[in-house]
């Protein structure tokens, strides 16, 4: 039928397409044939995405190369297990929230744009994750930023937005800048971007002529972890994001807490462990003190708020933290934590958003002082969002617990005892803002501002049921998605098998 | 604006044009290409609008004009790299849409040409109509 | 030129990185942020063309002269044209980052009705 390598570049080009092609039709079309064209196209590249990661379950890695150029010289699109799963994950967040902003986007004008940028959104991050050279990770890195600092900025009326917008858009540009400079660094000492070839040539010491690997290799390093550090938002570079994501629409909200800043993670992870990992870098000393920072101050941040979307959002910095016990782990068991976490992370973070949304639609106010009561009034709503603390808590029956658990085994296997230490402490503090944040929403007496409110329209509940049982049924059930888990660490880590398979062909 | 920046406007105005259109025409030749000759198309509409103001330029430029130009342009691209795709099974593929020639010529490289055009489409209009979204003055409350 | 040393452009390159970081971090003035963004990136771009230059290098584009001499001494002769293309995909990007960041701070202005980044911090809590 479709050969397996046209995957990839429909992934990335379907969402692209539509996104440029639906801003004219907004003039002409109504809105809500533009929701309607833009939950096709997700439900599409969900499907391609799907399809994709099934190819790459059985063993090969699908490498398309642009314009059929041989591998050192052009560009590529390389994906095995690790890259399908996140792409995965990816379009399936993106889908929810897109059906979700159906509703709660349906007093704004402007729409065409906001779906628009949506669909780019989705582009670029799907570009992330499956290309194989450092330099369309920039190219593509930068598409996602700045639909996100546009979706961000969105509601233009209101202060708020702008301001945060503003301030994201100066930090993630900064970002993208030191990340630039440090991969010309790394292209002034090996001569290519290529993943696979960068590896190779690390690997049999190929650096060019004159270039000290000692010195320029490491500064790279710092430069390139310093861009991305900023991007997913890890301890003295988060300061954005406390503002950016409260400020943003809900659905938008969801998306940026769920994967946007995984993207991030992901780029780190591929570059420590493909692209520097011949180079012998000790970078985990650096990263273990980066993951304790960011967890605790995402932490004790957390415990002063009371914007249920600002706690939220400190809530993902503090979750970035424990992915960083995984990355630190720097072995097989904590990828496969890294990945287990960063879906159940975006499906638990991404129902929160999505139900703080209901609570912001239906009431008006995101404050928690006026939302008191609530929960007799929107019984579904307010039992996903306890389930969605429950899980980010990591208790027992619901699938954080699971993630968590594998993070923090990776973590004792290599020897962090006092990170892990550090992250089942954390663990137990953030059960003390989540748990106050339900015990006020369903108290009895209900606030003035919650006297008539009813339950959310059903296209908002029904995304929010559906997240609800899916993380109690990959908490009891958790096998399926542990093997691909597992499948895409064990790919990651099988450098010889990704070299040969792009340059050997 | 005085009558000497308005008569002046006039005359470069369309020189701009012609220079852009070699820009973007010998994109495979010489240096250029569709990028830099979309951006003098922009700055050609752009001299004429800071010369007679917002209303004349955009009455011969809609706003609407724009946005479906842009989205126009970014189109061709992906249906030519499409092509591509179908005929010679890699994205992008330079398959012979556009006669091959030898280099050194105007009418040569496969589908190069072709992206120059849509790309000079896409990034004038997008100045454009950026451009449209920063003069336009709304009057809001300014608290 | 002999008393420069070799390294000078890339010394001049992170100076203006370092300019460019001293005006988004310390300036307060939206418009001046801004131009710390650009000066940031041009000191960026400009260090990654600095890196494919060779001395004595020659432009990489064949056409019948440098077919003369022979394709080896044009590969050792011609000035690296890889950081070039990348440099100009990294320049569109950063025009169109500068270009949002311009159109936020005009609805910045047309709200606030000031431009001062101390006096927008109001909505912190």
């Amino acid at each position: 039928m479709i050969p397996a390598e046209w995957l990839p570049v429909g992934c990335i080009i379907a969402p692209l397409t539509v996104g440029v092609v639906l801003i004219p039709l907004g003039f002409y079309t109504s809105r809500r044939f533009q929701g309607l064209f833009a939950i096709g196209t997700s439900a599409f590249t969900l499907f391609l995405t799907f399809l994709l990661l099934q190819v790459t379950l059985e063993g090969t890695i699908v490498i398309h190369k642009m314009a059929g150029w041989k591998p050192p010289f052009g560009i590529l699109l390389v994906v095995d297990v690790f890259n399908g799963f996140i792409a995965f994950i990816i379009a399936f967040l993106v889908l929810f929230a897109t059906v979700y902003s159906i509703e709660y986007m349906k007093r704004d004008t402007g729409l065409s744009y906001y779906y628009a940028l949506l669909m780019l959104l989705l582009s670029g991050m799907v570009g992330v994750v499956l290309t194989g050279d450092i330099f369309n990770l920039f190219v593509f890195l930068e598409l996602t930023s700045i639909s996100a600092y546009g979706l961000v900025a969105f509601r233009s009326m209101e202060m708020e937005p702008l301001e945060a917008g503003f301030k994201y858009l100066v930090m993630g540009a900064t970002a993208t800048s030191l990340v630039l400079f440090g991969i010309a660094l790394l292209y002034g000492a090996v001569g290519t971007v290529n993943y696979a070839d960068i590896a190779y040539r690390l690997k049999n010491g190929g650096l060019l002529v004159g270039v000290k690997g000692n010195l320029v290799l490491p500064l790279s390093l710092i430069f390139i972890m310093g861009g991305f550090g900023i991007k997913a938002a890890v301890f003295p570079l988060h300061t954005w994001l406390p503002d950016a994501h409260p400020a943003a629409p809900s659905p938008v909200s969801a998306i940026l807490s769920g994967v946007v800043i995984k993207v991030g993670v992901y780029a780190l992870c591929r570059i420590l462990f493909l692209v520097f990992q011949p180079a012998h870098i000790n970078w985990v000393f650096l990263i273990s003190m980066v993951s304790f920072f960011t967890m605790t101050v995402g932490n004790f941040m957390a415990l002063l708020q009371d914007d249920i979307k600002r706690m939220l959002a400190f809530s993902s910095i503090a979750q970035i933290g424990y992915i960083l016990v995984g990355v630190a782990a720097a072995n097989q068991l904590g990828i496969s934590g890294v990945l287990l976490h960063t879906f159940n992370h975006s499906i638990m973070k991404g129902l929160a958003f999505l139900c703080a949304g209901a609570f912001l639609h239906q009431v008006g106010t995101r404050k928690l002082d006026e939302l008191a009561g609530v929960g007799s009034k929107m019984p579904l709503t307010t039992m996903a969002l306890t389930i969605a603390f429950l899980g980010l808590i990591g208790v027992p029956p619901l699938n954080g617990f699971v993630s968590k658990f594998i993070l923090f085994t990776a973590g004792i296997e290599s020897g962090l005892i006092w990170l892990v230490v550090a992250g089942i402490i954390n663990s137990a503090i953030s059960a003390g803002y989540y748990l106050r944040f339900i015990n006020v929403l369903i108290r009895m007496e209900a606030s003035e501002k919650v006297m008539d409110v009813k339950e959310a329209p059903a296209i908002m509940t029904i995304p929010i049921l559906i997240l609800a049982g899916l993380i109690v049924l990959l908490g009891t059930w958790p096998q399926p998605i542990l093997d691909v888990s597992e499948k895409a660490a064990f790919s990651l880590f099988n450098i010889d098998k990704y070299v040969t398979a792009v340059l050997g062909g | 604006m005085s009558i000497i920046v308005k008569t002046v406007s006039r005359i470069i105005s369309p020189l701009m044009l012609v220079i852009a259109a070699y820009i973007v025409l010998h994109g495979q030749v010489t240096h250029g290409g569709g990028f830099q000759g979309g951006v003098l198309v922009a700055c050609a509409f752009i001299l004429l609008l800071l010369a007679f103001g917002l209303d004349f330029v955009e009455e011969k430029v809609t706003f609407k004009f724009g946005q479906c130009f842009r989205s126009l342009g970014a189109l061709m691209i992906i249906v030519v790299a499409f092509i591509g795709m179908f005929f010679g099974f890699w994205f992008f593929k330079n398959v012979g849409v556009y006669p091959y020639g030898f280099p050194g010529e105007v009418f040569s490289a496969g589908s190069l040409p072709l992206y120059n055009l849509g790309e000079m489409a896409n990034v004038s209009a997008s100045f454009l109509v950026a451009f449209y979204f920063l003069i336009r003055e709304k009057r809001r409350n300014k608290k | 030129m002999n008393e420069l040393p070799p390294n000078f452009p890339y010394i001049v390159c992170v100076i203006l990185i370092m300019v460019g970081l001293y005006c988004v971090a310390c300036k307060r003035n939206l418009i001046k942020i801004i131009i710390g963004l650009i000066i940031l990136s041009d000191g960026v771009n400009l260090f990654f063309i600095c890196i494919g230059y060779k001395i004595g290098g020659i432009p990489p584009i064949l056409h019948e002269e440098t077919f003369k001499h022979g394709l080896e001494v044009f590969y050792a002769l011609a000035v690296d044209p890889l950081p070039q293309a990348f440099v100009l995909t990294a320049i569109v990007i950063s025009m169109s980052v500068v270009a949002a960041a311009a159109a936020l701070a005009v609805r910045i202005y047309q709200l606030y009705g000031t431009l001062d980044a101390q006096k927008i911090r109001r909505l912190k809590g």
